[in-house]
């Protein structure tokens, strides 16, 4: 006890404090310290930021684009086919879903005004299963939709179209066209593009000599890209004539390109290719 | 020991260095909330992509599992025992998936909210509607699709000729053919006399025939289309049928071989088949694909593909579902014989047979083909009509199943 007493007294006895010297030095190396660890922890912010972001902008990305592929892929599709009796391609040219003339139901490319080409895509489908194409309900017009890339105060962005009336069906700059599906405070689009490639284009109406195997029907395959219309490859022998019954199988690709608005270095790019599943049959008429 | 070791051994020195500590783990706090916040964002962001991923297995399942119910009732028929089979659980087709669809790990179910996804639609079934649940791998998460699969005839496309004759094809004898349809009667691939003294009509004014359906107003006398022999309908020679082996020349018509067409019949027989009437209904035979390996003899008096019995008059479309008869062997005709559809002699596998014979009147309303010659005494007459040359699409309908552009949704 008598110990303690007298070390702590002494101790006591013995604190000076510390000169201006060494405060300053103190100060300066601990101020430095804290620079070089609130950089260090500023610099991870930003990127954990600019992650955050980034994954926002990817999973924005993949959703819409995954929306856009599933509704395309319907395109077409029509409750009103009756198969009780068996059917056969001839019933099936008269779906109102893929008709490309007054109305243009048919799934079609084109662009608002002052976009890129083939930035717009318009389709339909028998949403409502009646079997029926009109304008006559609010209920039918929404089986016309198309998406597109406009844009909203200077930011690209993806529409959606809700619904038109059948005079609207084929365009890209009228309709009712809703509010975007990407956020114009946070991602701009760059480039939306469709396109047809890989799409075919059969003949079922033709026979070509010579034909191996079949008796009573060859049909002429041959690619396309815009909707079973640019014969201008083909022998003139093997071009359809009218009345020819055509069958349209469909590749559409979609390209998409969005960066950041709050830093336009962070872009990405997605890129799916879908088949629809509904081929479209149809006569020709040149 | 002296006292400042002891106190230092024992740190009694006035602590400093407070600040240094509390800086720290503030700095410390905050870039572990930092890392927190970044690792939240990216597994937010692999599990919205692993959802996605699995969303994508899901609807490629269910999609296969339509790729398979059209293999299976291509396979077994739009027969009421193939759709009691694929809707039994647990169905013959989990089996044969083996590995990839079993019950603990379902790649794709037919059943859905309890009810089998397959269904027949008309009597007799021309088409099935499948609806397909899909599963991801992990089973949690699933898409439905659905489609109409339907026979489009038993012959994938309708002949365009009344009569097509294989390139080794004997004479017509003295048929008489008519055509309202177009300018071409006979089709063959040899050069025999398939005109002999056979008599061709065809249509004067084709095209205008659409909306005739009446076989009477097309064909019988008092009608108003008028008629002409020109000679130019008949093909001989053709090269493609010439080049043809009779292998090739029966796929041309049913899109399978001679060894698989018993799989799409309704009737497999042998040439003691009576095809006189149809025990199950007590009329003549409507709307099947018969098969018959032999020779087949029709009696007098036998309608086929006509509800009514003669001599009231066949109306079309009401009274007449057609026939599709495929003969491997000699059709022979006694008496008067009508038929309504498509008829194939083919020859047997020893090359005998294909020939249409007999000494009766043998009225056939569709379309002909042969591998042989139609050599009847009495009288052959064949009036071609588009919808009956297709043939039956048969109760079974296999031949012509397909999927029906236009039917598949996921919604």
């Amino acid at each position: 006890m008598q110990a303690l007493h007298i070390i702590s007294k002494q101790h006591l006895m013995r604190q000076r404090g510390l000169t201006l010297i060494e405060l300053m030095v103190g100060i300066a190396v601990g101020l430095l310290v804290l620079i070089i660890v609130a950089n260090i922890y500023m610099a991870n912010l930003k990127a954990t930021r600019d992650n955050i972001m980034a994954n926002n902008l990817d999973s924005t990305m993949r959703s819409v684009m995954a929306l856009m592929a599933d509704e395309i892929r319907r395109a077409g599709y029509w409750a009103g086919i009756s198969t009780a009796e068996g059917v056969n391609l001839q019933d099936l040219k008269n779906n109102p879903f893929m008709q490309t003339t007054n109305p243009h139901l048919n799934l079609l490319l084109g662009e608002d005004s002052d976009m890129p080409a083939n930035s717009c895509i318009t389709f339909s489908y028998d949403g409502n299963q009646d079997g029926k194409a009109s304008d006559a309900t609010a209920d039918e017009r929404r089986e016309h939709l198309g998406f597109k890339f406009a844009s909203d105060a200077g930011v690209g962005v993806i529409r959606f179209r809700d619904s038109s009336s059948l005079s609207d069906t084929g365009s890209c700059t009228t309709g009712l066209w809703g509010e975007a599906i990407t956020d114009k405070d946070i991602i701009s689009i760059d480039a939306l593009t469709f396109f047809l490639d890989g799409s075919q284009c059969v003949n079922t109406s033709r026979t070509v000599d010579p034909c191996s195997g079949t008796a009573e029907s060859c049909p002429v395959f041959f690619s396309w890209n815009s909707h079973c219309s640019d014969f201008s490859a083909l022998n003139n022998d093997d071009k359809p004539v009218v009345d020819d019954l055509l069958v349209e199988k469909r590749m559409v690709e979609i390209q998409l390109t969005a960066s950041l608005l709050s830093d336009p270095a962070v872009t990405a790019t997605l890129q799916e290719r879908l088949q629809v599943r509904n081929h479209r049959v149809f006569q020709y008429a040149p | 020991m002296r006292p400042n070791f002891l106190s230092q051994a024992l740190s009694v020195r006035p602590q400093r260095g407070a600040a240094t500590i509390v800086v720290a783990v503030i700095i410390l706090v905050l870039v572990t909330l930092l890392v927190f916040m970044s690792s939240r964002s990216t597994l937010m962001n692999s599990r919205l992509s692993n959802n996605d991923y699995k969303a994508r297995q899901a609807f490629e399942a269910a999609e296969s599992g339509l790729d398979f119910a059209l293999d299976y009732f291509k396979r077994e028929g739009l027969k009421t025992t193939a759709l009691t089979n694929f809707c039994a659980s647990p169905s013959p087709q989990d089996a044969k998936l083996g590995i990839l669809n079993t019950p603990d790990s379902p790649g794709f179910s037919y059943t859905i909210d309890g009810q089998c996804g397959a269904e027949f639609i008309g009597n007799p079934a021309a088409a099935v509607r499948v609806a397909v649940q899909g599963f991801s791998a992990d089973g949690q998460a699933s898409r439905t699709v659905e489609a109409v699969f339907a026979a489009s005839g038993a012959l994938p496309s309708s002949p365009s000729t009344p009569v097509t004759a294989a390139s080794n094809a004997g004479s017509l004898g003295s048929a008489t053919i008519e055509n309202a349809f177009s300018n071409i009667t006979v089709r063959s691939g040899s050069t025999t006399s398939v005109g002999g003294s056979a008599t061709t009509f065809i249509c004067d004014r084709c095209g205008d025939q659409g909306a005739v359906t009446s076989l009477e107003d097309l064909y019988n006398s008092g009608s108003n289309l008028v008629y002409r022999n020109s000679g130019v309908d008949i093909i001989e020679d053709d090269p493609v049928l010439a080049g043809m082996t009779n292998d090739d020349f029966f796929n041309g018509f049913f899109a399978t071989s001679r060894d698989n067409i018993d799989a799409f019949a309704d009737i497999v027989a042998d040439s003691t088949f009576d095809i006189s009437q149809d025990p199950e209904t007590g009329l003549p035979y409507m709307g099947k694909v018969i098969v018959v390996h032999g020779d087949l003899s029709i009696a007098a008096n036998t309608r086929i593909g006509c509800s009514q019995s003669a001599p009231t008059v066949c109306v079309y479309p009401n009274d007449i579902e057609p026939v599709t008869l495929i003969v491997f062997g000699d059709l022979a005709v006694a008496g008067t014989v009508d038929f309504y559809g498509f008829v194939y002699v083919a020859e047997d596998e020893n090359g005998n047979g294909g020939d249409i014979r007999g000494n009766g009147n043998f009225l056939a309303n569709g379309a002909v083909a042969l591998e042989g010659e139609a050599n009847i005494s009495g009288n052959f007459t064949l009036r071609y009509h588009p919808q009956l040359a297709g043939g039956s699409t048969g109760t079974s309908g296999g031949i012509g199943l397909n999927w029906v552009s236009g039917t598949w949704k996921d919604f």
